[in-house]
């Protein structure tokens, strides 16, 4: 037992014997003097001031019937846990000696009778009104524990609620978290998988391909490159050293047949500078004679601006 | 640790622990010497506590009907039976308090805000046996000579029932001051009754 521990436990020794603890602390002090003699003498060194303490609510006597309730409860039971108080109930409640009857007329005897018999009923009367209201009264007592114990279990059921809600937001959570794994899976697997297809397309022994050009607004570093198949509509464009745009633009994919210009999509270019950037086209690509890409502001989509960074004939 | 000796209830009488024995041997007469002793301040506490005769008498009931059956748990030689008895009945009226306070009704209580010391004492006096009024009267003149915020807080945890947070919102203090008046006001009260040691033997003999 560190000392530090025991500090702590007497501090809260004071309130533990007054009954003052919340239930938590109360539980912790009652488990450490059990270990502890330091603490568990200092709980008792506070036994005679909290036996004083009743003492200053005064003294007042209870109603009698009080005493006679207790003491008909215990006869009670002794009435039922042993024969020999059974017996010696009876011999307490029996009939007075026999009277000789001697100077009385028998009316007078039977009176006598009636009322020696009239006081035995009465005092068994009262003997057993005692005992049902000291049955009473436990009953009572028990009829409380009962609900004290109905509140604990209906509190014990809301703990077990609120637990279970928050498990239940634990498991939504997890499961959230599991869906986002698993989409974040399908993403990196559909990247590989296209990662494939990009290779496989610009392996392919059909496959072309073209550099475009540069114009003065491209960095010097910059290239551009674009594969494609006769009669096919797939386009892979292939971007190097070229910055990310800045916020509102976009690097634009323009296809020109004649004099009108398609765009065809919009390219991001990574951190590092590089664009993997793979479409269909509307018609197979023989039937475009130039390619363009252009730094737009986001929403102008219908025509190429000015700016244009790479552009080739086909 | 030296413990304050309580002269015993009736000179003429038993001791507690004799009683204790007798009882634990299912005599009923010494129980009821034992009631005779302090079901009138286990009644007063009582209605103390929770305010109401029908309850209070019920505690009383109910408080020596345990005597009874519990004595044989009863470590007899330690000379605290009146504080055994004492605390079975505290519990029974704090387990009563929580009880109501864990109901949406209150229970009428008509002397919620009397102080410790103001506690009228009816009968008190006429009817108090010396023994009685002598321990009150040492319990009091202790309780008096403790500040009054530290009292305060003595008789909320004892006779209020409450645990120490209920105080804290009771007062709208924080926990923290609840904790160390509770502790303070104790340790006073101790070593109060400890100095008083000789003389209260003194007044034994």
């Amino acid at each position: 037992m560190t000392s530090s521990t025991c500090d702590d436990i007497i501090e809260l020794i004071p309130a533990f014997v007054l009954g003052a603890l919340d239930a938590h602390d109360a539980t912790r002090v009652t488990a450490h003097i059990a270990t502890c003699p330091r603490c568990r003498a200092e709980a008792e060194s506070f036994r005679d001031t909290v036996g004083l303490l009743p003492y200053a609510a005064g003294a007042i006597d209870p109603p009698p019937r009080v005493k006679r309730q207790l003491l008909a409860r215990i006869a009670a039971e002794n009435e039922n846990t042993s024969s020999s108080a059974t017996s010696k109930r009876q011999s307490m409640t029996s009939l007075p000696p026999f009277i000789p009857v001697r100077w009385f007329a028998p009316v007078a005897a039977l009176m006598l009778v009636l009322l020696v018999g009239l006081s035995v009923a009465t005092f068994e009367a009262r003997g057993r009104a005692d005992q049902l209201a000291a049955e009473l009264v436990a009953n009572r007592q028990v009829m409380r524990e009962m609900e004290a114990q109905i509140v604990e279990v209906r509190q014990t059921a809301q703990t077990i609620q609120v637990q279970l809600a928050a498990s239940q937001r634990e498991l939504n959570e997890t499961r959230a978290q599991l869906a986002a794994s698993q989409r974040e899976l399908q993403e990196i697997q559909a990247s590989g998988s296209n990662d494939g297809q990009l290779v496989s397309f610009i392996a392919a022994p059909q496959t072309v391909s073209q550099l475009l050009g540069t114009t003065e607004r491209a960095p010097e570093e910059a290239s551009a490159r674009i594969f494609m198949q006769p009669g096919h509509n797939r386009l892979v464009l292939l971007i190097y050293g070229l910055k990310s745009a800045e916020p509102g633009k976009v690097y634009r994919l323009w296809l020109a047949k004649g004099n009108q210009a398609i765009a065809i999509g919009t390219v991001t270019v990574g951190s590092d500078g590089v664009a993997e950037f793979v479409v269909d086209a509307p018609e197979p690509m023989d039937a475009y004679d130039q390619v363009m890409i252009t730094l737009d502001q986001v929403d102008t989509a219908a025509q190429p601006s000015e700016e244009v960074i790479f552009e080739a004939n086909l | 640790m030296s413990q304050v000796k309580f002269p015993s209830a009736d000179s003429s009488a038993l001791d507690d622990d004799i009683l204790m024995t007798r009882i634990a041997h299912r005599d009923s007469s010494a129980l009821e010497c034992l009631y005779d002793r302090y079901a009138r301040i286990v009644y007063a506490t009582a209605l103390r506590m929770l305010g109401n005769t029908e309850l209070a008498e019920d505690i009383v009931q109910e408080t020596f009907w345990r005597v009874w059956r519990r004595s044989t748990s009863f470590t007899i030689g330690r000379g605290q039976v009146a504080g055994w008895i004492f605390g079975i009945a505290h519990n029974l009226c704090i387990d009563e308090l929580r009880r109501q306070r864990a109901r949406p009704v209150v229970v009428k209580s008509d002397h919620e805000d009397q102080a410790m010391l103001e506690q009228p004492d009816p009968q008190g006096d006429v009817a108090s046996t010396a023994v009685e009024r002598e321990r009150r009267r040492i319990i009091l003149q202790a309780l008096a000579q403790i500040p009054p915020e530290q009292r305060e807080v003595l008789e909320l945890a004892y006779f209020g029932g409450l645990s120490q947070s209920e105080i804290a919102q009771r007062l709208n203090s924080p926990i923290g001051t609840v904790k160390t008046r509770t502790r303070l006001a104790l340790q006073k009260m101790r070593d109060l009754l400890h100095n008083q040691k000789i003389r209260v033997e003194d007044l034994h003999d």
